[in-house]
């Protein structure tokens, strides 16, 4: 008997043992907070530039421009652990402090900025500087091999040849990329690449109503399935195999592709695209909505894309490419995005692992 | 000559073995979904449109009796990053006998123009009749359904409606996140069940290309999909189930985008908790019954996603099986007939599962919680223990009462969860 009930306490015991941190948890609870959805996050590119400017704003007031140049702003910048700079003056100011400029900053080549920055006008940051993050209501040029290692925000941004955006830059206007440039993600009316198309590259025709309509495709072995399919109600093609469209045809309605996808020199899409396999587009191809390709995709040159045109491969951007329009701005992402010179987005482009310039 | 007996045991030892075989399958899907959360590559392929031409959207707000709980949901969608011009927010208020049309109204005053209201006073109950009742009054391309509790953030609309420019997205899902999960010890075994089924099972099945499922809230719909395959079905006690194998059979397929998260209440007391499990129950076994055979003849559906989604379909099944399996145990216990489950093998066979398979739901929400970047909740791991045994009790119920429901013809009733937030309480 005795035994027995020994039995009987030791397992309860080992049972116990094994739930006791969970009653202990329970008693004396300390993770039981939900998991944190930031109520506020809405993912744009320029978020951290527009915080960066309130907070400039409730030291000097708006808008900065004018009041930077008020004679007590460089009381109020001292007050906040900020340095205000004379544009006009010559002394070298520190560049480890905070600092604001009510007129042009000239960063000299190869200075480390470790704070955040703001130019009332222009903002040249000069050869192999490294900067934080710096806000521009002018033109800010990275001057070849610079680097902005969080954010950058302007009117208009250039960046030289061999320069470096780590993480996220925004343009009210325009970005301009020389070839050889390496960023991240970056966001305004106009990215473009300097340099242009080849020659040979043929620029979409708007006129695409004589070109031969695509009819599916014919399939192949076993009759009785069939390779492509027209769904009415979807308004889409789908092919459940590669597909190689030919030159000048276009394509009524939506198009899925579950293979690698071809699209022959001077085809059109009227509509979005989607190809499960590799993507090639020929010269002069036109997609009039979204393009999403689940593995690599190049893009022929002159091409012209309505967006979004969504990568999970390499992306490769032609010469001359355009996606996207300036009344109708869009995205460009890929895992790694190569824009040729030429190749232009009005929008967003975005390389979860880098974007390069050639 | 076998006797009855030997025939018997011949038969339950079968049946025995097949159910060992199907745990086995389920427990390699927990293994492979969550190793490859852990080590896969991740996809989200739509996070990063962030910039659009965006379409017009209605947001749909299902409310019947939801006066607690509403407004903070409507003022949180006033609030959205959507082009104002082509959001509609529409709370469908179904059959509400409490002030839900109070508060909707004094919304409607407050931001003229931007709240369109329907007010359901008769039909079917039930948000899939309510959903199909409003879609007359839906404009635009785009339909996103929220329950009355759920509170978006700014970015939550379009983070659901980007992956609608891929021509071949039907609908998408988003991340539940259980708001009142520090209430007691059922909410904080939700919140760890939850956060298995999402950041784990949903994700890899996103990673993997199979079948993520749309959840029936915080989800976006093709509008132009939903009409190819029939709208609504209001017969139906889980239409997001029904929805997803719909959309899939017609070659629509379903994103689960895991960073769009929102708040939702889970249950907070054992009855309520067993009341959703059993709704879940009967309406995901008629999607099962429903939609099994199409999946497997579909051309649109990769084996794989065919694999998937007939182990999802089958989900329910498998704690009546489960039981049924301790049963023949017993039985053959009893019988001693039972060569096969003798010696070594069975110990051996002891052995693995307890090592393994016992383990693999616990590993699979331990990676979650740990991706949630949470620690001290996984002491309460042990506790789940108890929560699967009354899950699979009211499954195993539910599935009995659904034979009988079939065999007297009886119909489906729908039963609303409880809320539990304070009237003005944030959440």
């Amino acid at each position: 008997m005795t035994a027995v009930l020994f039995s009987g306490a030791l397992l309860l015991a080992l049972i116990g043992l094994a739930l006791l941190p969970s009653l202990l948890e329970l008693r004396r609870p300390t993770d039981v907070e939900p998991l944190r959805v930031p109520k506020d996050h809405d993912n744009h590119v320029f978020r951290f530039a527009a915080s960066y400017r309130t907070r400039l704003e409730s030291v000097f007031g708006a808008p900065l421009q004018r009041s930077l140049a008020d004679g007590a702003a460089a009381q109020r910048a001292r007050e906040h652990g900020m340095t205000l700079v004379d544009a006009s003056a010559s002394s070298d100011p520190d560049w480890s402090q905070p600092l604001a400029c009510a007129g042009v900053l000239s960063i000299p080549a190869g200075t480390d900025v470790p704070q955040e920055i703001y130019a009332a006008s222009e903002l040249r940051i000069g050869r192999a500087s490294i900067v934080r993050a710096a806000l521009s209501d002018g033109v800010a040029t990275l001057h070849r091999d610079a680097c902005v290692t969080r954010w950058l925000h302007a009117r208009r941004v250039r960046l030289d040849t061999g320069s470096r955006v780590q993480a996220r830059v925004s343009a009210d206007e325009s970005i301009e990329l020389a070839p050889g440039v390496e960023l991240l993600r970056s966001h305004a009316p106009v990215v473009r690449v300097a340099g242009t198309a080849p020659a040979s590259a043929q620029a979409p025709d708007s006129a695409s109503e004589s070109m031969p309509r695509y009819a599916g495709e014919l399939g192949s072995g076993d009759a009785r399935k069939a390779s492509s399919q027209w769904d009415a109600a979807g308004g889409r093609w789908i092919v459940f195999q590669d597909m190689r469209l030919a030159p000048r045809t276009r394509v009524c309605g939506h198009l899925i592709v579950r293979g690698d996808a071809h699209l022959g020199a001077g085809s059109r899409v009227e509509g979005s695209l989607k190809v499960h396999g590799r993507l090639t587009m020929d010269e002069g191809v036109r997609v009039d909505g979204a393009c999403v390709a689940a593995c690599d995709a190049r893009i022929g040159a002159a091409s012209r894309i309505a967006g979004p045109l969504v990568c999970e491969g390499r992306l490769e951007m032609h010469g001359a490419t355009t996606v996207g329009d300036p009344a109708r701005l869009t995205s460009v992402t890929g895992e790694e995005v190569l824009m040729h010179g030429g190749a232009c987005v009005h929008g967003t482009v975005w390389g979860k692992s880098w974007v390069r310039t050639l | 000559m076998p006797t009855t007996a030997t025939t018997l045991a011949g038969l339950l030892q079968t049946i025995l073995l097949v159910i060992v075989a199907l745990i086995l399958v389920y427990t390699a899907r927990h293994y492979v979904f969550t190793l490859n959360r852990l080590f896969g590559r991740q996809r989200h392929p739509y996070i990063d449109i962030d910039t659009a031409d965006w379409p017009r959207v209605t947001v749909l707000v299902a409310a019947h009796n939801e006066e607690l709980v509403i407004e903070g949901s409507l003022r949180a969608l006033m609030d959205v990053d959507y082009p104002q011009d082509r959001l509609t927010v529409m709370p469908v208020n179904d059959r509400s006998q409490d002030r839900t049309r109070e508060v909707i109204d004094s919304l409607v005053a407050q931001f003229p123009g931007r709240i369109k209201p329907f007010h359901r006073t008769g039909g079917k109950p039930g948000k899939a009749a309510a959903l199909k009742d409003a879609m007359q009054f839906v404009e635009g391309e785009v339909i996103v359904v929220f329950d009355a509790d759920y509170v978006p953030s700014k970015g939550l609309i379009r983070q659901l409606v980007a992956p609608l420019f891929d021509p071949e997205v039907g609908a998408t899902m988003g991340r539940v996140v259980p708001q009142n999960a520090s209430a007691n010890m059922l909410t904080r075994l939700l919140d760890l069940e939850r956060s298995g089924g999402y950041q784990v099972d949903q994700q890899a099945r996103m990673n993997m290309r199979l079948v993520p499922q749309y959840g029936g809230t915080v989800g976006a719909v093709r509008v132009q999909a939903l009409n190819a395959i029939g709208g609504w079905r209001e017969d139906v006690l889980a239409e997001d189930t029904d929805l997803t194998y719909r959309l899939l059979l017609a070659g629509w397929q379903t994103v689960y985008q895991n960073r769009c998260e929102c708040y939702e209440e889970v249950p907070q007391s054992w009855p309520v908790r067993v009341r959703q499990i059993m709704r879940w129950t009967k309406g995901h076994n008629t999607a099962m019954y429903s939609y099994s055979m199409r999946l497997l003849r579909s051309p649109h559906v990769s084996l794989a996603a065919k694999i998937d989604g007939l182990l999802l379909l089958g989900v329910y099944a498998m704690s009546p099986l489960l039981m049924l399996g301790w049963a023949c145990s017993i039985a053959l216990l009893y019988l001693d007939r039972a060569p096969l489950l003798q010696g070594v093998v069975l110990l051996f066979a002891l052995m693995s599962y307890s090592a393994l398979g016992n383990f693999a739901a616990f590993f699979e929400i331990g990676a979650a919680v740990r991706m949630d970047g949470n620690r001290n909740r996984l002491r309460l791991l042990p506790l789940n223990q108890f929560g699967f045994l009354v899950s699979m009790v009211s499954i195993s119920r539910a599935t009995v009462n659904q034979w009988i429901d079939g065999l007297f013809k009886r119909e489906m009733k729908w039963d609303k969860t409880v809320r539990y937030r304070k009237p003005g309480a944030s959440a």
